[in-house]
């Protein structure tokens, strides 16, 4: 193996950075007299990083709007319910994980496998009336069949929470890596890119636009477990909550979708801003701040912030080589 | 060039200020609890859709028992008179909205107590999160029988409402079986509120041999009652049970005037126990019963109370004639264990809340302990100043067939008035 191939700057960037960002994440819950408040705002950028970094898998690379997040979200909360409940867990926690992500993978691989022959906008309404519909179907069964209506699950502590949290983004920054670099990851981005013309190069659009949907709400359902354990309170509106599917998006739009990092900063941007939106002085304004930001963002960021501080990069880059050059 | 370097600047701009913003918000942030103040936190819908509570339901009632306590200098901590600070976040009815809030309230802002958030719902979601910070939650609007058996393992929450079984509904159907009434129709809202007021009632009903002629789920977003008024109808109740919230409640009452129903008795959920209600619909609401109660004929330290929060609630159309007068004699009761306790620690002051009587505007206030004593706390009935309550000529009477009662129980009602 000659090591004089190997681009140590890339490889710096690829693996140095996010091994570096793990490690700080692995030590937050032991981070002083902030520890207490940081561990669950901390449990919320993670949350929010794995939706969209799972959001964006699949839609940033086919272009197909997704608005299912909920739905798979939803069915986490669920398996948490039925298998993870106050009165006594059925099951360890991680099988509930599993759980939660298998039963969402089946659900999205055969809703996929219905819909993603739809485009446009036609996609985004049925995947929108996904999460409606869960709602209601869910809702009914509890109330008119159950007779009851919310579902309490067992409490787990900051650490767990936030240490699943962080398995969790490990595995979803592996999986939307391996996709990205794979021949999956080429095969979507020419479905993004004409659809048509990857079926005729013999690329299998359906079975792959299936199969990345199916994973990315694996990822999803997964999150929802944990969420629950955490919110401990599972009922139709807190589990399909259709703020949980245009949240993801907008983060990951408004951080970038060009590269993994984007939906990760976009959603911890705006999580951040969220917070101390909600909670600050300013709590009154939160949603005429927000939704200004929002503005900003899609007529100045088109490429989101991942976008803004390459067009940055690039510029010092060319200053400095026509300073050099002029040198 | 110049466009180019608008290009960038103004997103830079743009990102700078949003940097800098959020630096000066956090920055604005409440400070943590010093030693000369007692610091209660709430998560409340204030912009979302159940923000009407903010004006008449528990807010107005810890607002104005915070501004009383500290006109008195404080409450008397050991000795020491500390002023009381809330810390009031908006969840606009999110319930992960309101679990974050609480979290941030216990772990940043290190609040020594927590009001309870809005509705029953909220409730169930935040009751837990409160109970593993250790903080002790003094309930408002909500409360649940399915709350019941979770309360056994939450020393921390106190939940102050009463509810379907806890009493209202065996004493409603305890005052139609007095009257003879055989027959019920139940329509009740598809949410935990309605769930659970539907199947109380058919229990209820169950031990008294009142036949439940049809229970039947409407959605919140109902807009035509027609249908289920004119079934109703035809098979003739003689109680019609409308467990609803209030846009629905008041959609019911319009359907059954406009295809004249009149059973001889009508019960009403949450909206009927407002002044509002009163204000809509006048002469025709006399002999509606309603979820409740309390009224200023109840007792001379009540008319006193009733004189004091109308003008804070904005007059006479957002009385509470259900739970504002629980509410404040909770803040009276909490304020009075933290005296007896001398000190903030929270425990020792549960130990007060397990175990004393204090004396406040509803008279006797004590907490029935939940888990055989080692639990959270609920209301016990001795302590309401009444259950239920029917409009009669403009006053909420509390009707239940004890001592509370204002006024006999009217049955059947009159028919509605023809327009």
């Amino acid at each position: 193996m000659n090591l004089s191939n190997i681009s140590w700057r890339k490889l710096g960037l690829n693996a140095g950075v996010p091994l570096v960002i793990l490690i700080a994440l692995i030590f937050v819950p032991f981070y002083g007299s902030w520890a207490d408040y940081g561990i669950t705002l901390f449990s919320l950028f993670l949350v929010y990083i794995i939706l969209a970094v799972a959001w964006a898998m699949f839609t940033g690379s086919t272009g197909y709007l997704s608005l299912a997040t909920a739905a798979f979200y939803g069915i986490g909360f669920y398996a948490a319910a039925l298998l993870y409940p106050a009165e006594g867990a059925l099951v360890p926690l991680f099988v509930v994980v599993l759980v939660g992500a298998a039963v969402s993978f089946v659900l999205a691989f055969i809703v996929g496998a219905i819909t993603l022959r739809l485009k446009g906008i036609y996609f985004a309404m049925f995947t929108l009336g996904l999460v409606l519909l869960m709602y209601q179907v869910v809702n009914y069964w509890l109330i008119s069949v159950l007779g009851i209506r919310g579902i309490v699950v067992a409490l787990e502590s900051n650490e767990v929470i936030y240490y699943y949290l962080v398995g969790i983004l490990v595995v979803s920054i592996l999986v939307a890596y391996f996709i990205k670099r794979s021949k999956w990851g080429l095969a979507l981005r020419s479905i993004g890119d004409n659809e048509e013309a990857a079926a005729h190069t013999g690329v299998n659009v359906t079975m792959i636009k299936i199969l990345v949907f199916a994973i990315s709400a694996a990822l999803m359902g997964a999150v929802g477990v944990i969420v629950a354990t955490k919110t401990t309170y599972v009922d139709a509106n807190t589990a399909f909550n259709p703020m949980i599917s245009f949240s993801p998006a907008l983060m990951a739009i408004f951080g970038g979708m060009g590269n993994l990092y984007g939906p990760a900063i976009g959603a911890t941007i705006f999580t951040y801003i969220q917070e101390i939106l909600q909670t600050g002085s300013l709590k009154n304004y939160y949603m005429l701040i927000f939704g200004l930001i929002l503005i900003a963002t899609i007529l100045y960021l088109p490429s989101g912030m991942m976008g803004l501080i390459q067009n940055l990069w690039n510029r010092i880059k060319g200053a400095r080589r026509r300073a050099l050059t002029r040198g | 060039m110049l466009k180019k370097v608008l290009k960038f600047t103004v997103p830079l701009a743009l990102c700078l200020i949003l940097v800098l913003a959020s630096i000066l918000v956090a920055g604005c942030g409440p400070a943590g609890t010093t030693a000369t103040e007692i610091v209660i936190g709430a998560t409340r819908d204030i912009t979302g859709p159940q923000a009407g509570f903010q004006t008449y339901g528990t807010a107005p009632v810890y607002k104005m028992w915070i501004e009383e306590v500290n006109a008195a200098g404080g409450i008397d901590v050991g000795g020491k008179k500390l002023k009381v600070r809330l810390i009031e976040y908006d969840d606009a009815s999110d319930t992960s909205v309101a679990v974050k809030n609480i979290e941030k309230l216990c772990t940043q802002d290190k609040v020594n107590f927590l009001f309870g958030p809005t509705g029953t719902a909220m409730l169930f979601a935040v009751a837990p999160i409160a109970n593993k910070y250790k903080t002790l939650m003094l309930g408002s609007e909500g409360g649940a029988t399915t709350m019941e058996p979770l309360l056994a393992n939450m020393p921390y929450v106190y939940s102050v409402l009463n509810y379907s079984n806890h009493f209202q509904l065996p004493v409603f159907c305890d005052l139609i079986a007095a009257k003879g009434a055989k027959t019920v129709y139940i329509c009740f809202m598809n949410d935990l509120h309605g769930a659970e007021y539907n199947l109380t009632m058919q229990s209820e009903c169950g031990l008294r041999g009142i036949q439940v002629l049809e229970a039947k789920s409407i959605p919140v977003t109902i807009a035509d009652m027609d249908p289920i008024i004119n079934e109703a109808k035809s098979l003739n109740p003689d109680v019609f049970c409308m467990f609803a919230y209030p846009n629905q409640n008041i959609l019911f009452m319009q359907t059954a005037m406009s295809l004249n129903f009149n059973p001889k008795c009508v019960i009403v959920g949450p909206g009927c126990n407002f002044g509002f209600f009163n204000l809509m619909f006048g002469a025709a609401l006399n002999g509606v019963c309603g979820e409740g109660a309390w009224n200023a004929k109840s007792s001379p330290a009540a008319a006193a109370y009733a004189q004091k929060i109308e003008p804070l609630v904005g007059g006479a159309g957002n009385m509470d004639w259900w739970g504002s007068i629980v509410y404040y004699a909770e803040y009276q009761y909490f304020a009075q264990a933290v005296t007896k306790a001398g000190t903030l620690d929270t425990d020792a002051i549960l130990k007060v809340f397990r175990t004393e009587h204090f004396q406040t505007v509803v008279g006797d206030f004590y907490w029935s302990v939940q888990g055989n004593g080692t639990g959270g706390g609920l209301l016990p009935q001795a302590c309401y100043v009444g259950q239920i309550g029917q409009w009669q000529n403009g006053i909420f009477e509390v009707v239940d067939n004890d001592s509370h009662n204002t006024a006999s129980f009217i049955y059947p009602k009159a028919p509605w008035p023809q327009s």
